[in-house]
């Protein structure tokens, strides 16, 4: 390292200008969480003007009785499982047909790919009614395995396209010598390259388990008992015909956001810089 | 990473058998499952009077159960259309009086004659029900009646030194404008959230309905007739001077009312038990009365509910059981008392009701007057209700945004009814 | 392909295969059935129109209508949420202070379910008591309250600013991974070089981008095509229909107005659209796009 000097001062004025970027970029765009979350504890009426930016008599009293008053514990469980199923469904599903997308060439591979991004191009409203039916039929209405099995069929496209991306990046030399050493192509595929994305394993479960812990259009549809509600449904009850529980809404949201930030907290490793960089190099 | 994957899977596939499994538990049925789905489960106070009904029923009734399918409010709508439309319904539908003639006419409700004849409340049901009456045949048993009336807050006009309640639109104006003055609060609020068409509708009709007019008329639109110019701009009036908030939806200011922080608002009595249950010491101060239009008698809303029984209802005669229980005595007075509404057959409330809730003999008043469900569906095109009420926002809306004045708004919004009449099949 | 291999493409694919066609693509053939036929939902039973369904689209003023708010809405919420997702990416991948936690942070907005998100936007651009209305007014540059859902020049703006908020997380998650994927050799060789930072983002950061973005770039696309849950809580399309775009129509047409196989025929023609474009985009995006890679 010559010249550190010249380099430090140019690199950390770098860096300090990311982080002040990354700062501004906080600011603004959780801005609406924060609002959110001022709104569920705000003691005083959400009607006074001009808007708090900090509440002045803050009360917790929302959050106890959205767990007292309701069953929210039941709720975020369902949440949690059927999220968690759907994610690990939708990853051992996909990445072998990622694998072979990326691997093989075909016209029929080419049409099998194009084909799952068509099943996202109708939207949910005029799917959900022929679902209905066919859900009725295989008696999986009421049923949250009927819930994963649709969340699961939701994620595979993105997550097959993106998984293939990133199969395609890892070079086919180190399966190669792999096979080389005695493995079969499987073995292959689940001992060098399934471990060298492991990124885009975390990115794509990511992906899958927001879409169905987010979702509310099939839960609502498909769900009728109230203790196999999820989440999302259990939030659309607290507005009721004549008056919405604003606090109460709010101080659900911000618990309902709280798996989620966790699991990302949990995964973000995953996506840390340097990880393939040394491997494939190795 | 040797065992990872396997590992994974087996424990992806237990969790997904133990859900599996759910789905199986719910059936086997010794007895009839009557399936009565509701928003009003889980509703303090409403949810509690059908619960304690529903135990007393199952127990007079022990081969019938009970199957109590809570569905949020905002979702009913679209939940029952799903499930009718694939064929299925439940056994009992309670259905809102403006979706009654709909369902109706499309042929998805039970004829109730047979039943009604011998029933012995039949003579006591109050006005309404004939919106469920077609060619003689009876179709659904009314549940509750909501006569919209004028509420106002009496500590606010106090503060604001209004003495007297207003009984014109002019007044009503003064009188918020004197709310503002002293307390700078909002003396007027009505459903001006474009994206909530049926609220915004049913507030503009508040107003048209009171002006002795409708947006149809004998089955033609009557979108710029001068009596409806002449009653919308003094909504616009409000918006201009700042006395009613814009773009407000009707679950925002219905908070504000209770929340003593608005002057005045036309809507349903539930607005009423709601600020008993919420605001208890605001309660005695609200005012209910006739609406302060043109027609003050029968110049309002009447909403409400009824009791139907689904044609594929697999258990239509204990369906009826339920129906016949809650309108005994007993519980058709608890609704009166306890929930203050008015329910589906006459109840004469006793004198200390009255005394602590004296606004419901205005109401019953304003009920025996009104013309049920009138204010809802365009006459004429009930049967094209949606598609009629949103081209009538979608032009209103300019008004609200303030970029038009009511006239030009109203022409434009005849000239879109016409062209879509236009269209239709004959 | 060896017998071998065709049996094992055969067997990895199959059970997205069976998955995928089950529980989406039978409904999809039922959707492009409904087309054909005429169903007034909850009424009699459904008559067989052909194709006069599509016939009557092309000449329908509120079909054409929303096919321009789709594009618009479409063009404006994927590079806005890529436009942002991207820089999130590239920021988060620099070695800055307490990375695990920002990293969270700035995928918060994912965790927010979309009615919440939708409440809070529009209380936020109340035109009484937002707080938008009133920091502006003490710029003192605007007038003095803005009415963002209520003026139909300004609520597609609002909506696409909920979607993309919404959207960016999962932008910036997939080229977050897609950074891990670009070696580190590349760079070493490059500082070796003496090139200078841009000249490494410019050379080796984006063409390494390259094939995840173009994968994220047509996956936003398409689910911004057919969004209709956010768009229809916030403004159910109005007002005066300025977002009412083709999905929220399907909506409208199906289950406000009992008109399923227009409805239909309006998902078909969503469905062809995106169809061509995907092919298109296939043919020249992405296949440039693997040679790159």
């Amino acid at each position: 390292m010559t010249g550190r000097g010249r380099l430090g001062v140019r690199r950390r004025g770098r860096m300090a200008a990311a982080n002040l970027a990354v700062l501004v970029l906080i600011v603004v765009l959780l801005f609406p969480v924060y609002w959110m979350l001022i709104s569920s504890l705000r003691g005083e009426s959400q009607f006074s003007f001009p808007p708090k930016l900090f509440p002045s008599n803050p009360s917790a009293v929302s959050y106890v009785q959205i767990f007292t008053q309701k069953p929210l514990g039941t709720w975020l469980l369902n949440s949690t499982v059927v999220a968690l199923a759907s994610t690990l469904l939708s990853i051992l599903v996909s990445a072998p047909a990622a694998f072979v997308l990326s691997r093989y060439r075909s016209a029929a591979l080419t049409s099998f790919s194009v084909a799952i991004l068509v099943t996202q191009m109708l939207p949910a409203t005029l799917l959900v009614i022929p679902m209905y039916f066919l859900f009725r039929t295989l008696r999986l209405l009421d049923s949250l395995s009927g819930l994963v099995l649709v969340y699961t069929a939701f994620a595979i496209p993105l997550s097959v396209w993106i998984l293939r991306s990133f199969f395609d990046t890892i070079p086919r030399e180190l399966e190669e010598s792999a096979k080389i050493d005695g493995c079969t192509e499987l073995t292959a595929f689940r001992k060098v390259t399934l471990p060298l994305s492991l990124p885009g394993l975390a990115a794509t479960g990511v992906f899958a388990f927001v879409l169905a812990w987010n979702d509310f259009f099939f839960a609502k549809t498909f769900i009728n008992s109230e203790w196999k509600w999820v989440v999302t449904v259990g939030l659309s009850s607290l507005s009721g015909w004549y008056v919405l529980e604003w606090q109460q809404t709010m101080a659900a949201s911000a618990v309902f956001a709280l798996p989620p930030a966790i699991a990302f907290l949990f995964v973000q490793r995953y996506l840390v810089g340097g990880l393939t960089g040394g491997a494939v190099k190795g | 990473m040797k065992r990872w994957g396997p590992r994974i899977a087996t424990a992806g596939l237990v969790v997904l058998l133990a859900l599996a499994g759910t789905s199986w538990t719910a059936a086997a049925p010794s007895s009839v499952v009557l399936d009565f789905p509701s928003w009003m489960w889980s509703e303090p106070g409403v949810g509690e009077y059908f619960n304690d009904a529903i135990a007393e029923f199952v127990h007079e009734n022990p081969n019938i159960k009970i199957k109590k399918t809570t569905i949020p409010a905002g979702e009913w709508e679209d939940k029952m259309i799903i499930t009718l439309a694939s064929g299925q319904a439940p056994d009992v539908l309670k259905l809102f009086t403006n979706n009654v003639p709909f369902f109706m006419d499309r042929g998805l409700l039970e004829p109730l004659n047979k039943w009604l004849d011998n029933a012995p409340f039949k003579n006591k049901l109050i006005g309404v029900q004939r919106v469920a009456v077609r060619d003689g045949k009876v179709y659904g048993v009314v549940l509750t009646a909501s006569p919209h009336g004028f509420q106002y807050n009496k500590k606010l006009f106090e503060a604001a030194g209004v003495t007297k309640v207003p009984t014109t639109p002019a007044e009503l104006f003064e009188a918020a404008r004197a709310i503002k003055a002293k307390t700078g609060l909002f003396g007027y609020a009505f459903a001006s959230d474009p994206s909530d068409v049926l609220q915004t509708y049913i507030s503009l009709m508040h107003w048209v309905i009171g002006n002795g007019s409708d947006f149809a008329k004998d089955g033609k639109p009557n979108c710029n007739d001068p009596k409806i110019v002449e009653s919308l701009d003094w909504l616009k009036r409000l918006l201009d001077a700042d006395l009613a908030p814009r773009g407000t939806g009707v679950s925002t200011f219905r908070r504000m009312f209770w929340e003593g922080q608005l002057g005045m608002i036309v809507d349903g009595p539930y607005t009423m038990t709601y600020i008993r249950d919420r605001n208890p010491q605001l309660y005695p101060s609200i005012g209910y009365g006739p609406v302060p239009f043109a027609l003050r008698d029968a110049g309002s809303i009447t909403g409400g509910a009824f009791y139907t029984i689904p044609r594929v209802s697999n258990h239509k005669e204990e369906a009826w059981k339920w129906i016949e229980f809650i309108n005994r005595d007993k519980w058709q007075r608890r609704w009166l008392e306890e929930l203050v509404q008015i329910p589906g057959t006459v109840v004469k409330p006793t004198e200390k009701f009255l005394k602590a809730n004296p606004w419901v003999n205005t109401m019953n008043d304003i009920a025996a007057k009104q013309k049920a469900g009138f204010g809802y569906a365009p006459p004429g095109f009930e049967k094209y209700g949606p598609e009629f009420r949103r081209i009538v926002v979608d032009n209103w809306a300019p008004v609200l945004s303030g970029r038009q004045a009511v006239k030009p708004a109203m022409d434009a919004c005849q000239a879109s009814l016409e062209r879509w009449a236009a269209t239709l099949p004959k | 392909m060896t017998a071998t291999n065709r049996r094992l493409v055969f067997a990895l694919t199959t059970p997205a295969a069976i998955l995928i066609g089950v529980v989406l693509f039978y409904p999809i053939l039922h959707g492009v059935w409904m087309s054909l036929f005429d169903i007034p939902l909850l009424g009699p039973p459904p008559r067989y129109v052909g194709l006069s369904n599509f016939a009557s689209l092309l000449a329908r003023e509120d079909f054409q209508h929303a096919f321009k708010v789709t594009l618009a809405y479409t063009v404006g919420t994927v590079t806005a949420a890529f436009g942002i997702g991207f820089l999130v990416a590239i920021l988060l991948n620099s070695a800055i202070f307490a990375r695990p936690v920002a990293r969270t942070l700035l995928l918060l907005p994912w965790a927010i379910p979309e009615v919440v998100a939708v409440l809070v936007f529009a209380w936020m651009l109340d035109f009484q008591w937002g707080i938008v209305n009133y920091l502006l007014s003490l710029t003192g540059h605007f007038p003095p309250k803005i009415g963002w859902l209520l003026s139909p020049d300004l609520a597609l703006y609002a909506v696409m600013a909920v979607t993309a908020w919404k959207d960016y997380p999962l932008a910036a998650v997939m080229l977050l991974a897609g950074l891990q994927g670009i070696s580190q050799d590349l760079y070493e060789a490059a500082r070796v070089d003496g090139a200078t930072s841009f000249q490494e983002f410019r050379h080796i950061t984006l063409p390494g981008l390259r094939p995840i973005s173009a994968v994220v770039f047509l996956l936003l696309t398409l689910y911004s095509f057919k969004r209709v849950a956010l768009i229809y809580i916030m403004t159910a399309g109005g007002p005066s229909r300025s977002t009412e775009t083709l999905s929220v129509l399907t909506y409208l047409e199906g289950f406000k107005f009992f008109r399923m196989g227009s409805a239909a025929a309006i998902g078909v023609a969503m469905l062809l659209v995106t169809l061509v474009f995907t092919l298109v985009y296939y043919r020249f995006a992405m296949a440039t796009a693997e040679t790159a890679a």
